[in-house]
């Protein structure tokens, strides 16, 4: 297949949108390698998702050259399941052949998300992570050369999220599509992509950027096969995206002792006022 | 201290199961109406001419029944009703579906309808006679313009308020504009449609009962006008029992309909 080739599956080369007198995105010129799993980070409103949505063909009125594959598929935030059709059928919409063939591909397709036994459920008795990870089935069914994940594990809780990361992982290992995935969690690009491509963010009537979001950075992570966020590069990388992003790092969950007495302080006030209340909440238990 | 979430006591909560107690407190009621019904006619209270006592509607009832006189108007009742019906919903759904779908479509299609729907139908009875006589005819079309409307509002507004996002996922999984309409719009535009059919039914059965009333030779309407003409309050009751038994039927037909078609969902299905 086209893995010799050199050519890129996505070409991307000023491409603008503009809602009215509002451009969001002011030139983004970008190319995606077959099998390249890039990160698409930026501050919410920033036009990830609208970059997304024009390599989906799902946005008619942006202009520049856009060059993506017919073979693509999409995952959304929301799974975006049709709640008239079973599980498996939402799996195959679209996907033509005879009825046991069909039937056969969904089976293998959901297997491979864990979802094997659920073929025959209605999506509306479906908990979010399985819904979203039948829409991952829906877009592997269809053996896409290219990958567009919107924010796919935005809307779910922690623990679910880290399974996803997992499940999207070994589902790229094994079918080696390129992917673009928009997130705005530094962590999960980090942990998921090989490369990550940051997006202007100047809010709207700034000074900042009157003709629209740009790239700003295009980093390759060159970081060591089963990832660590305690690798010194690792945490490198997170700081440096994170400065693109116009955020401090936070040195997230590992607080130094300084800013871990700064915490206790900060912490320390309210507890005196939050303490009637919690005596409060024992005494109604304890009735 | 562990805290206890105290529950209330279990008397309380738990639905009461439909005993047999329960069933006939609930019968209660509607058996004391009967009797005071039936006492104050055997009293002499009531007058026949009034109102016929339930046990003369019971055996008026057996009567034109042992007859085929009830189930005749009944047919003919039946019959119009489906006609009307069929006409009003097909109609209906032939407006809605490329009204709903297309600008175009809508554009042209709704103001007017907009326009009729307002018009109480009923006060197109005379105009009815004079274009379409006195057969069959104007039954039939009024029964067909009554139905038609809820069938044509409901299932526009169920095309109109499906969630694009839907059909932006189901069209980048390759649907086309065929597809995404019978896929996507169709079926999500099913459960309003229903509710509109739920509505036409006892619409349909209203109009029936107007237009039945008017230089009709057979029916249930007929049978009632006719009655009247004879003071005999024992067949206009058989009839009003005949109309509710009638609604009430067709309805529970849509529903179970409802129940089949629509199994996919999972609706609050109240407390």
């Amino acid at each position: 297949m086209g893995q010799s080739t050199l050519e890129p599956v996505v070409r991307a080369r000023n491409v603008r949108r503009a809602f009215g007198a509002r451009t969001v995105l002011g030139g983004i010129d970008l190319d995606l390698r077959p099998g390249e799993f890039v990160a698409l980070l930026g501050p919410s409103g920033c036009g990830k998702s609208t970059f997304l949505r024009a390599l989906a063909a799902l946005d008619p009125h942006t202009t520049g050259e856009l060059k993506a594959p017919t073979r693509r598929a999409m995952v959304f935030q929301e799974p975006r399941l049709l709640p008239w059709k079973r599980v498996w059928k939402n799996v195959t919409l679209g996907v033509s052949g005879s009825a046991s063939a069909v039937r056969q591909k969904a089976q293998q397709a959901l297997e491979e998300v864990g979802l094997g036994q659920r073929a025959e459920a209605w999506p509306l008795t479906l908990s979010g992570g399985e819904a979203q990870r039948v829409a991952l089935a829906r877009a592997l069914v269809r053996d896409p050369e290219l990958l567009l994940l919107d924010e796919p594990f935005g809307a779910l809780d922690a623990l679910t999220r880290i399974r996803m990361h997992g499940l999207l992982a070994q589902l790229w290992q094994r079918h080696r599509p390129a992917v673009l995935l928009v997130t705005h969690d530094v962590d999960e690009a980090l942990l998921l992509a090989d490369r990550a491509v940051v997006l202007s963010g100047a809010s709207v009537g700034s000074a900042g950027a009157p003709e629209g979001n740009v790239i700003v950075a295009d980093i390759a992570f060159d970081l060591p096969a089963p990832r660590r966020r305690r690798d010194a590069r690792f945490t490198e990388l997170r700081r440096k995206l994170l400065g693109h992003l116009g955020v401090a790092d936070d040195d997230d969950l590992e607080p130094n002792a300084a800013r871990a007495a700064e915490f206790e302080e900060r912490v320390a006030i309210p507890r005196a006022t939050a303490a009637p209340a919690h005596a409060t909440l024992e005494a109604i238990g304890g009735e | 201290m562990a805290s206890n979430i105290s529950l209330l006591p279990r008397a309380a909560t738990s639905p009461r199961p439909p005993g047999q107690a329960q069933r006939l407190r609930r019968a209660l009621g509607p058996l004391t109406v009967l009797l005071a019904w039936q006492a104050a006619s055997y009293l002499g209270w009531v007058s026949p001419r009034v109102l016929a006592a339930p046990s003369t509607v019971v055996s008026t009832g057996w009567q034109l029944l042992s007859t085929g006189e009830l189930q005749n108007h009944l047919l003919v009742s039946l019959d119009r009703v489906t006609r009307g019906l069929g006409i009003g919903v097909a109609v209906g759904l032939s407006l809605a579906v490329p009204a709903g779908l297309f600008r175009l479509c809508e554009d042209l299609l709704d103001p007017p309808l907009q326009m009729l729907r307002t018009l109480p139908v009923l006060a197109l009875v005379p105009l009815f006679i004079l274009w379409f006589g006195i057969g069959e005819m104007p039954k039939i079309a009024l029964v067909a313009l009554g139905t038609l409307f809820p069938v044509y509002l409901n299932t526009y507004a169920g095309i109109r308020s499906i969630d694009n996002k839907l059909i932006e996922a189901a069209s980048t999984m390759g649907l086309g504009r065929l597809g995404l309409i019978t896929h996507v719009i169709l079926p999500g535009a099913l459960p309003q449609a229903l509710v509109g059919l739920r509505y036409s039914l006892g619409v349909a059965w209203l109009i029936l009962v107007v237009s039945e009333q008017i230089n009709a030779t057979a029916g249930i309407g007929y049978m009632m006008t006719n009655a009247r003409e004879f003071l005999r309050t024992d067949i206009i009751v058989v009839g009003l029992v005949v109309y509710s038994l009638l609604g009430l039927g067709t309805d529970a037909l849509v529903r179970v309909v409802e129940r089949k078609v629509l199994s996919w969902r999972v609706a609050f299905a109240g407390r």
